[in-house]
């Protein structure tokens, strides 16, 4: 048995206790890119004569990187499930099971950090746990980090049939696991909620964006933002932009998919999932300014979104707006007319 | 009530569920004063934070080149040591307009901060002087003045400047420095990268993660040392070692404490990691004015093989002002 490599942070935190974590590294991967391409591992690629040490120094690097990576991942799930849980009455039937747990993703996994996954869990098909969060069906059912889904049983081909299983409504998840060298088959009696899970992209705009079926993330955003907050109030806008796409709720009437009338709406219903969600939005952000500040864009007109003075005002008057239905008891949903 | 108002009403409710007439979210009200007011208030916010990243740059700026002054020879050059700046030293219209409204900087350009120690503290000048002229020579722009000093014959000038209103001259001694300039640029990168042959492009992003002035002097020293020492038809890791020794040697005696260098770049390989291990398939751009640049063409890679340098080096260096020269090679 392989025993997991311990580099960095990540060990500290949510994934402590990985043991014998395997990855099906060879998977059919598919990338926005590259629909289905066979991927390998790289080697390290490095000249002959490379010295001993920079071999290492090259795997102890590419170790950081993939448990920032993982800690990345951890932190966009953690957020990404809450608000889909939030969201359930909103997405009417484009719903899925919400497991509340994290997984290693060789689809989405860069190509440089595939060398690293595989050094650390091995190379048998399997979806590592990284993080189990607390009140979602994933821990009660008992799963663990560092247990490894089985790709291939239960009709689990990749990390999306954890995020957004196509179970029926009603029925429970089932989900074959590795643990301790042993197979395990555990029953997941899930929540539902919206279908439209986050994933993870290393570029180096500080961006999110909706396809209509996911969430998309920059590794730039994840740096600029560090906190859960800011993260939850544009996951609660691109899933907004999602609900649009999939439902037609919330999109005003003659908006383009990228007005500033749209851009408007998505906003206000984010700062509802958001909050249903449980975070607290901050009335007086830096987020607007910062986001503003990297693209140069204050006061600027002629941009597909409102200008950031514009959203602060919005999200403090939406923030009143909910502070009131509080008061007077009423439910936690955007008013629509 | 009738059938037919019954069907009529009927048709209506099913219209609404089966989302014929889609639910529109209705937006709270905003009040043209509370928009114009946060409009004000953000320009501010905004325009305190970009003085405040000027103000780091520059005093980084302004102690690795003047540390590295012996090793430019002739090519050595006077230095403001300040930061002096009009409305257009600043891009954005509502930054302008807030920097006209409230004042901030007048017809004449304004002393935005001066770096402790550099030339025109030693003088007397203070932050919010009005630079008025240098030797005689009218100063209308923050660009100009910069330039001037930069073409100084005799690094000793006479500069007028207006405080309160009050027109007064000092005698000023400019410090020698290496002829490199640093620009903030909106980008979210976190390493620097030279674009011109005296110009390096510093990121916001970088003073985004990082507060420390030691962590900036070893990204800029890097930078600085690329841009001073390259040499025609060496290898990139020829460049990259000698940028990495000089580099930490420069900000060490300009007086940082480089023992942060190997936590830096471990910390730009966590993000970068295709700079550890190059692997075509990831593509990462790097915006400026619209130019995409490939991760390929990022420099620094190699970083694994650079470590044990930069672990060595910035030990070697540790302590400030440990003096330990090694020169040029």
């Amino acid at each position: 048995m392989r025993v997991l490599r311990t580099t960095g942070p990540l060990q500290d935190t949510e994934a402590r206790n990985h043991r014998s974590i395997r990855l099906g590294a060879a998977l059919c991967a598919i990338t926005a890119l590259v629909s289905c391409t066979e991927r390998t591992p790289p080697s390290l690629g490095q000249p002959p004569g490379t010295p001993p040490a920079v071999v290492r120094e090259t795997e102890r690097l590419l170790g950081l990187a993939l448990d920032h990576w993982i800690e990345n991942i951890i932190r966009l799930q953690r957020v990404s499930q809450k608000i889909r849980l939030a969201g359930r009455d909103l997405c009417t039937e484009h719903l899925s099971p919400v497991l509340g747990i994290a997984v290693s993703d060789p689809d989405h996994l860069p190509q440089a950090l595939l060398y690293a996954a595989q050094q650390r869990f091995g190379d048998a098909e399997t979806l590592p746990v990284v993080a189990v969060y607390p009140g979602f069906a994933g821990e009660r059912a008992g799963v663990r980090v560092g247990d490894e889904i089985v790709l291939g049983d239960d009709g689990v081909k990749g990390a999306s049939d954890v995020y957004a299983p196509k179970t029926p409504p009603g029925e429970p998840v089932r989900l074959t696991m590795i643990r301790d060298d042993e197979r395990i088959s555990l029953s997941l009696d899930h929540d539902s909620g919206c279908e439209y899970y986050a994933v993870l992209r290393a570029h180096e705009v500080v961006n999110a964006w909706a396809t209509g079926e996911q969430v998309i993330f920059t590794s730039a955003f994840m740096r600029y933002f560090p906190g859960d907050t800011e993260l939850a109030l544009v996951m609660g806008h691109e899933t907004a932009h999602d609900i649009h796409f999939g439902t037609g709720v919330f999109l005003p009437v003659r908006a383009s998919s990228y007005s500033i009338r749209a851009e408007s709406a998505a906003d206000y219903v984010g700062i509802y999932l958001a909050t249903m969600a449980g975070y607290s939005l901050d009335p007086d952000p830096e987020f607007h300014l910062t986001l503003a500040r990297n693209i140069n864009r204050l006061g600027r007109r002629g941009y597909t979104h409102p200008m950031a003075h514009e959203r602060i005002v919005a999200l403090r008057e939406t923030l009143a707006e909910i502070h009131e239905k509080r008061m007077r008891g009423e439910p936690l949903l955007p008013t629509v007319q | 009530m009738s059938l037919q108002t019954c069907l009529v009403l009927a048709v209506l409710a099913f219209g609404t569920l089966a989302g014929c007439a889609p639910a529109q979210p209705r937006l709270p009200e905003r009040s043209e004063a509370d928009l114009e007011a946060e409009l004000a208030d953000s320009a501010r916010r905004m325009l305190d934070e970009l003085i405040e990243f000027r103000i780091r740059v520059k005093n980084v700026e302004h102690a690795l080149t003047t540390a590295a002054a012996r090793h430019c020879g002739d090519l050595s050059r006077p230095r403001a040591g300040a930061i002096v700046a009009n409305v257009e030293s600043f891009e954005g219209e509502d930054l302008r307009s807030t920097i006209a409204r409230q004042e901030i900087l007048g017809e004449p350009p304004t002393v935005l901060h001066v770096v402790p120690g550099g030339a025109l503290d030693r003088s007397g000048v203070r932050d919010g002087d009005l630079v008025l002229a240098l030797n005689g020579r009218a100063i209308e722009g923050g660009g100009q003045f910069a330039q001037s000093v930069l073409e100084l014959s005799d690094p000793n000038a006479r500069l007028e400047f207006s405080r309160n209103g009050e027109r007064s001259s000092a005698m000023v001694s400019f410090d020698r420095s290496c002829p490199i300039y640093f620009d903030l640029v909106d980008s979210p990168l976190i390493v620097p990268w030279q674009v011109e042959k005296f110009l390096i492009d510093v990121p916001h992003g970088l003073l985004q993660i990082e507060d420390s002035d030691d962590v900036l002097s070893v990204a800029l020293g890097h930078q600085l040392a690329h841009a001073l020492f390259d040499r025609r038809g060496e290898s990139e890791s020829e460049s990259e070692d000698r940028a990495d020794r000089l580099g930490l040697m420069i900000a060490s005696e300009a007086g940082f404490d480089v023992r942060v260098a190997p936590d830096y770049w471990e910390r730009v390989a966590r993000e970068y990691f295709w700079l550890i291990l190059p692997a075509e398939e990831v593509s990462v751009w790097q915006d400026r004015k619209s130019r995409a640049r490939r991760f390929d063409q990022w420099p620094h890679r190699d970083i694994a093989r650079r470590m044990a340098l930069i672990r060595a080096a910035s030990l070697v260096r540790g302590s400030p002002g440990s003096g330990v020269s090694a020169g040029p090679d």
